[in-house]
């Protein structure tokens, strides 16, 4: 899912869950906002990557994701109940240069169904098809003097 | 004994699951962000040292200082932990640890004879009364570190005159930091006045000076002791401490005040007995 950013606001949001869009770093730390709206828990992985912008044939640019940055991320996976929203610190743990761009890369999976009563072990085993749909926002996390 | 078990219970290193980043804030005085430990049980522990260094306490030698285990030492205190959040709010009401008492004492040297800190922007004010007084005051502050201000009116009516005589006086006030306030003022009837005040680390001094006289009183912190002296032959000790005591000299005259309770003696003002 591609998620666009808010026109005049500084978090992008989907039906599924709203990120901050820049996450300035300073002194190595940074602090951000991790929100679930929609209506169902999401399983929430955060990540910290170097990563560069680069166009395809037809114009469209991409972010391209490079190697993970040694930091400390804090909580890099957690559980958003519908409603919630959790703080996410990060703490580098290499030296990198003041105006680098880093991407902070949020990644939210829906709980499982399987979770539900509704496919416990006493349900007729029926062919069913399970479709997840994960969001994924890279957000620009700028490293700052 | 409760050392002793406090030893043990820090030697007993608990093992650790996560680590996590989290903001520890003693409410009111500072914060920092550390690398704490979130074990199995989900009992949080905090590393002593920055521990140590944010509420200015001595913690036994241990990596880890388990947040019950502070609680325990110092039982007064409100700590109120939010993982989702990612903060630990310490609130410290009773002064009990150093790091609050010293910041409680620093803002209190700083509030002792300073200046009505005065919103930015200009001012008019007009009074009269029914003896046909009027009082006219106009002032400006810049961003509430300068202010000056003219006061012009028949300050001082005398229904048996036939003649009133009109009187201004006008003030000019810098506070170009939170440490230092220095004041002038003059005007038709009185005296120039010179003003200042100096609250930097655990110095505290105030003077006043007139063509006539000048009066000095100055203040230093050291730990629990406060030493106050003043050009007006006065003199005092306190000792902060839950057994309140406070030795001072006005004039001839030394009095000794012992007092226990939540309210502290003023080390700015030798005890007296009226």
């Amino acid at each position: 899912m591609c998620a666009e950013p808010l026109g005049g606001t500084n978090t992008m949001l989907s039906l599924f869950a709203q990120v901050a869009i820049v996450v300035t770093m300073t002194g190595g730390q940074a602090t951000t906002l991790v929100s679930n709206p929609s209506r169902m828990t999401q399983h929430v992985t955060v990540g910290l990557f170097y990563g560069e912008v680069k166009q395809q044939a037809d114009g469209v640019r991409y972010v391209e994701l490079g190697r993970a940055v040694t930091a400390l991320v804090s909580p890099a996976t957690f559980a958003l109940a519908p409603g919630e929203a959790q703080t996410v610190r990060i703490r580098l743990k290499e030296v990198i240069s003041a105006g680098t761009t880093l991407r902070l890369v949020t990644t939210f999976t829906p709980a499982s169904n399987n979770d539900s009563a509704l496919f416990n072990d006493e349900r007729p085993a029926v062919a069913t098809m399970h479709i997840t749909t994960i969001t994924r926002f890279i957000s620009k996390l700028i490293v700052a003097p | 004994m409760i050392v002793v078990a406090l030893l043990v219970a820090l030697m007993v290193q608990q093992p650790r699951s996560d680590t996590i980043l989290l903001s520890v804030q003693l409410v009111g005085v500072r914060s920092a962000v550390m690398e704490a430990s979130l074990d199995s049980d989900s009992s949080l522990s905090l590393p002593t040292t920055d521990l140590s260094a944010l509420l200015g306490i001595e913690l036994p030698r241990a990596r880890w200082t388990p947040l019950d285990v502070l609680q325990a030492q110092y039982r007064s205190l409100r700590i109120t932990v939010s993982l989702r959040a990612l903060s630990v709010w310490i609130e410290d009401d009773f002064e009990t640890l150093p790091a609050t008492r010293a910041m409680r004492d620093q803002q209190r040297r700083q509030a002792e004879r300073a200046p009505v800190i005065y919103p930015s922007g200009p001012s008019v004010a007009l009074s009269v009364d029914d003896r046909g007084a009027t009082l006219t005051e106009a002032g400006y502050s810049f961003q509430g570190r300068a202010f000056a201000q003219v006061r012009t009116g028949s300050l001082f009516p005398r229904p048996a005159s036939l003649v009133q005589r009109g009187t201004t006086s006008w003030a000019l006030s810098v506070i170009p930091t939170p440490a230092l306030f220095l004041a002038y003022s003059d005007g038709d009837y009185q005296r120039p006045t010179v003003t200042a005040r100096l609250s930097t680390g655990p110095t505290w001094l105030s003077a006043s000076w007139t063509p006539e006289h000048y009066v000095v009183d100055g203040l230093l912190t050291v730990g629990r002791l406060s030493f106050f002296a003043s050009s007006r032959n006065s003199y005092s000790i306190t000792l902060r401490a839950p057994v309140a005591v406070q030795l001072g000299r006005t004039g001839r005259t030394t009095t000794a005040r012992v007092s226990v309770g939540p309210v502290f003696p003023s080390p700015f003002s030798p005890p007296t007995i009226p």
